[in-house]
């Protein structure tokens, strides 16, 4: 009624419902909603901590002051030294330790990588029990008894391979107090091949120790020694070491490769022979019969000349394409004599493996180029047969517990029902590892151990060195050293062995390492042993080892009868990921493959014959025998008839790491062959565009990366280059100071990658992710472009690392409407990250295109764990802003401080970026070019030298050394 | 004594101010998640597929100094 009437008494104007509002109150509620917007949009962030000073300050920690650490990585059976930097407490990046004598400040790039390990926001962080958090002195109880009640039934000790002396006494104890307790060690990646073979013809296995340094002829079977095989930091620097000739007459060793896929040694090799690996048994031993007869070398004993009566090269019917090559093979060897080297990786048989043992033999290249003299004895690797034995007995119910550390066999074993089956028979299964892996999920005790940054240990891979590692930081999170939870179970067994491992290691060093009768109070003693990070001690050589000629017979006949399927599976270790272990590292997953110049997945390779035989294109998606259907991406120089696939993809588990490409490792054989007989490849009609970091495969007739023979570089002028002026419409630069530059020798640059992985390490460089790299936007400052030569078997490859040339007509700097990228007085082209307003006209304008745009905010999310992972002396780029190298102006800006500290001037050596200094191979130079004597200065003025698009007159920093291959025949040169 | 005079007023149709309120919110959404895209991967770690915290429990994360390593220079 009442409303009846105030309707009446206040008509609305132009009413016509209840639809209508004033505009009075629409005016109100915009503003309210703008009001409410702005107010969210502003509220602080609830993550969002102070910054507050130290109030209690470490002892140990100056702010702003790094301090280094020298440290041990270990992989597999190789440990690395390393010298870890850490500010304010955290460890930020991880080069080399320049104290070691063999690595000279070299490491593996997996150890820089696995810094991110550490800080990985996946980590186990406390213990835990049937899925459920518990405490340390619940769990080492639980583990305790079970083991003491295991009695009648066995319980077994999974590790990986034990190279630390002190460890491996720890385990020995563990034994002694745990009568049934079996220790197995696996290594999914070891050579099993070779291992077998060298035990067949010298009765024992030593670890692998080549001098590639003293080599003048290599030849390598599948055996990938620069990328995945061994120690390949070692392998690189030595290599290296023999291709970079200041003259013709200078020298430099011969690299014969033959092998089935092209691996990152077969793009460095001279004289590369695309070869099935079914056909590599036969053609060693058609070597071995090629030197016995030319050059009168004597068989060993016990060895029958007639069992290789069938091995004559030219009657070999694999060997008849490559006769003159294999002729030319032959020749070198017995011209090398000691100086040579043959080796065979994984994917060659045993056969061929004892083919090339007696080859080194004959040749009398054991101790000298293969110096197992110096070597110490290997670790007893179980082969994937005992593992499966293991397995076996666990699914029979023998087993009563089962402790896994550092090892992830639900992953890399072959045939998961197995691995299912016998899980289900253990009634307690201990995971000691870092992440919540495969092998974690089907554990019912997990067990959170430290990063190997956190831990204490030592190592033992040659006689005259024990290398030391040492935690740079406290434990993280909750977690026990793997040694420390044996000890503590150890003395809950009754059998106390020490108060932590560090006591453990401490000991056992003051006991039997330290030299007896030393007068060095053992303090000083273990305190300048960690600060080296390693022990020299003097060592008698190894005895010499004697060859039993009667298992060579028998390799012999078993190479007769190697089998020749249609089609070859090679499996093969990922150089980035190596057996799966670092899948969960970003920095890795997105470094592209060195050859294919892939990231984020494993597809198969295919030579391009047979993909065009059955129409495909990079992508297309096929199927094997068995397995999931897989992408596909043509492969250069590969053999007919071999298909290729990357072994550490395809994992389960890990927030980067799952569904990221196919898990090779269900394709093995129960054997553990790296070579599978394939029935057929059939395209499924699919695709799925790869994550190519690069689209060229040549360099479209331009002379951007130049590859010399010996002939070529014979050819050329023998003296020191004079730089061209090309006319130039700038100004000449006013230098005041050093003027910095860098040279980049493409001959000893094998393609590694270590540099990319140091750069993103060093200057903060964001994982985008697959989708955008698919969309050219990887952030990588420096990439390793690979360009093709030749085709066919002929085919050969040159690797050039491309960064920010610092061109001193920089045509980035001209066209920046708001000055962001400018001259530095020192020559660098800088970039001021807060002037950019991201036109990106400098990336368009840049002719080496190594720009990089900040599309997204890449950075803004970081998980905590994982910021304190960056570099405080490099600033994080946020959205929309262009990055680039910036030659690590940080370090010239530290060690020019150092400098004036010390009241000095630069000197040559001071300033070394983080690639240049990762590199293992030397192959990067950085110094003042403006000084005639700097080492920068001279290779810059090699015969070899050339700048990459110099006619472009941008006058870059970088010189390039062209590459040099030294092939036999008529194109080489003589050594 | 009360004015029976009407105030003039020029109304709006409600579907008209509840777009606009819409469109701003919409606005303001869309800059938010341009800015901090979270689909996004970060450095190492892809959000879209995060540990389970059930696997691996939140513990404070606590960076201090070993006390008993041996610093090489600092």
């Amino acid at each position: 009624m009442a409303e009846g009437k105030l309707r009446v008494k206040l008509p609305v104007l132009g009413s016509d419902g209840e639809d209508q509002v004033s505009r009075r109150r629409f005016l109100a509620l915009f503003g309210a909603s703008a009001a409410l917007a702005t107010g969210a949009g502003c509220k602080p962030s609830g993550n969002r901590a102070a910054i507050v000073p130290y109030t209690k300050k470490q002892e140990e920690i100056v702010p702003g002051i790094a301090d280094y650490y020298a440290s041990t990585f270990q992989e597999g059976e190789v440990a690395y030294p390393v010298l870890v930097k850490a500010r304010e407490g955290r460890p930020i990046h991880v080069e080399g330790n320049d104290e070691h004598p063999r690595y000279r400040g070299k490491t593996s790039f997996h150890a820089t990588a696995d810094l991110l390990g550490l800080y990985d926001p996946d980590r186990l962080r406390a213990p835990m029990q049937d899925g459920r958090l518990t405490t340390w002195n619940v769990a080492i109880d639980r583990l305790a008894s079970s083991l003491r009640e295991s009695a009648g039934r066995s319980a077994v000790l999974i590790t990986g391979a034990v190279i630390s002396p002190s460890r491996k006494t720890l385990i020995a104890r563990l034994i002694e107090a745990v009568p049934g307790l079996r220790h197995v060690e696996w290594e999914p990646s070891a050579d099993h091949a070779g291992r077998q073979a060298e035990r067949a013809l010298y009765g024992e296995s030593r670890l692998p120790r080549h001098r590639f340094d003293k080599a003048w002829v290599i030849v390598a079977l599948e055996a990938d020694f620069l990328g995945t095989l061994g120690d390949t930091v070692s392998a690189i620097a030595g290599f290296a070491s023999q291709r970079r000739p200041d003259s013709f007459a200078g020298g430099m060793n011969r690299l014969y490769v033959l092998e089935g896929g092209m691996s990152l040694t077969g793009s460095r090799a001279d004289v590369r022979l695309p070869l099935r690996p079914s056909a590599l048994a036969r053609i060693a031993f058609g070597l071995v019969h090629a030197v016995a007869l030319r050059a009168g070398r004597p068989l060993p004993e016990g060895m029958d000349a007639a069992a290789l009566d069938g091995f004559a090269l030219d009657r070999l019917p694999e060997a008849k394409p490559f006769a003159a090559a294999l002729d030319a093979l032959v020749r070198d060897l017995i011209a090398a004599g000691p100086k040579s080297l043959v080796l065979a990786g994984p994917a060659a048989s045993t056969d061929a493996h004892a083919a090339c043992l007696i080859l080194n033999h004959m040749l009398g290249a054991e101790g000298v180029t293969v110096a197992s003299d110096e070597s110490v004895a290997a670790p007893v690797l179980a082969t994937p047969e005992e593992l499966a034995k293991v397995l076996a007995d666990m699914a029979a119910g023998r087993v009563a517990a089962a402790l896994f550390w550092d090892v992830n066999p639900a992953y890399d074993v072959p045939g998961e029902s197995a691995w299912q089956a016998a899980l289900a028979r253990v009634p307690l299964r201990v995971r000691l590892g870092l992440l919540p892996d495969e092998t974690a999920a089907s554990c019912n005790l997990v067990l959170p151990t430290n990063h190997w940054l956190e831990s204490w240990n030592d190592f033992e891979t040659s006689r005259d060195t024990l290398t030391l590692q040492q935690p740079v930081v406290a434990p993280l999170y909750d977690t026990l050293q793997g040694e420390d939870v044996l000890l503590r179970c150890l003395a809950e067994l009754g059998h106390p062995a020490g108060k932590s491992y560090q006591d453990f290691l401490k000991q056992r060093w003051q006991e039997e390492v330290q030299p007896q009768g030393s007068p060095i109070p053992f303090a000083r003693f273990w305190n300048t042993c960690l600060h080296d990070g390693l022990l020299h001690r003097k060592a008698e050589p190894a005895a010499t080892r004697v060859l039993d000629g009667t298992a060579l017979a028998r390799a012999a006949a078993g190479a007769a009868q190697a089998a020749r399927p249609t089609l070859e599976l090679v499996l093969d270790l990922d150089p980035r990921l190596h057996d799966g272990r670092y899948a969960n590292n970003g920095w890795l997953q997105e470094m592209p493959d060195p050859i294919q110049r892939t990231s984020w997945g494993n597809p198969l390779a295919l030579s391009p014959a047979d993909a065009d035989r059955l129409h495909l294109k990079n992508g297309d998606l096929v199927t094997l025998d068995r397995g999931p259907a897989l992408p596909i991406v043509r492969q250069r120089g590969q053999a007919e008839g071999v298909v290729r696939l990357t072994l550490g993809h395809g994992r389960s588990a890990g927030s980067v790491a799952a569904q990221v490409g196919t898990r090779a490792w269900s394709l093995t054989t129960a054997a553990g062959s790296r070579v599978v007989a394939v029935d057929a490849i059939r395209p499924t009609g699919g695709h799925q565009d790869l994550a190519l970091a690069q689209d060229h495969d040549t360099k479209d007739g331009r002379d951007i990366a130049r590859l010399w023979s010996m002939a070529e570089f014979a050819r050329k002028p023998q003296h020191e280059r004079e730089a061209e002026d090309f006319p130039s419409l700038y100004d000449k630069q006013e230098q005041k100071g050093p003027r910095w530059g860098m040279a980049s020798d493409l001959s000893a640059c094998v393609g590694c990658g270590a540099c990319v992985v140091a750069c993103q390490s060093e200057n903060n460089i964001p994982v985008v992710g697959p989708e955008q790299v698919r969309k050219g936007r990887a952030m990588h400052w420096m990439r390793v472009d690979r360009y093709y030569e030749g085709e066919g078997t002929a085919t050969s490859v040159v690797h050039e690392p491309m960064l920010c040339q610092h061109c001193d007509n920089a045509p980035c700097e001209t066209v920046c409407p708001v000055q962001a990228t400018n001259h530095g007085p020192d020559g660098i082209n800088q970039m001021a990250y807060n002037r950019c307003v991201g036109t990106r006209y400098c990336a368009n304008n840049c002719p080496y295109k190594v720009r990089r745009f900040n599309f997204l905010d890449f950075t803004g999310e970081t998980p905590e764990s994982m910021q304190l992972a960056f570099n405080p002396e490099v600033s994080v780029r946020p959205r929309g802003v262009m990055e680039k190298c910036t030659f690590c102006v940080q370090r010239i800006r530290n060690a020019e401080q150092v400098a004036k500290r010390d009241g000095r001037g630069l000197r040559d050596s001071d300033v070394v970026p983080a690639c240049a200094s990762a590199c293992p191979a030397s192959a990067i130079v950085f110094g003042d070019i403006s000084d005639p004597k700097s080492e920068v200065s001279k290779l810059s003025r090699s015969n070899r030298g050339f700048h990459v698009l110099e006619e472009l007159g941008t006058k870059p920093a970088i010189t390039y050394l062209a590459a040099l291959k030294n092939p036999s025949g008529r194109d080489g040169g003589e050594r | 004594m009360k004015s029976n005079r009407t105030i003039p007023q020029s109304k709006l149709p409600r579907r008209t101010w509840l777009g606009a309120v819409a469109a701003v919110a919409a606005a303001w959404t869309g800059w938010k998640a341009g800015v901090r895209r979270t689909d996004a991967p970060r450095l190492s770690v892809s959000t879209s597929r995060r540990p389970r915290s059930s696997d691996s429990p939140r513990a404070p994360l606590v960076v201090r100094p070993s006390p008993d390593s041996v610093k090489r220079h600092g």
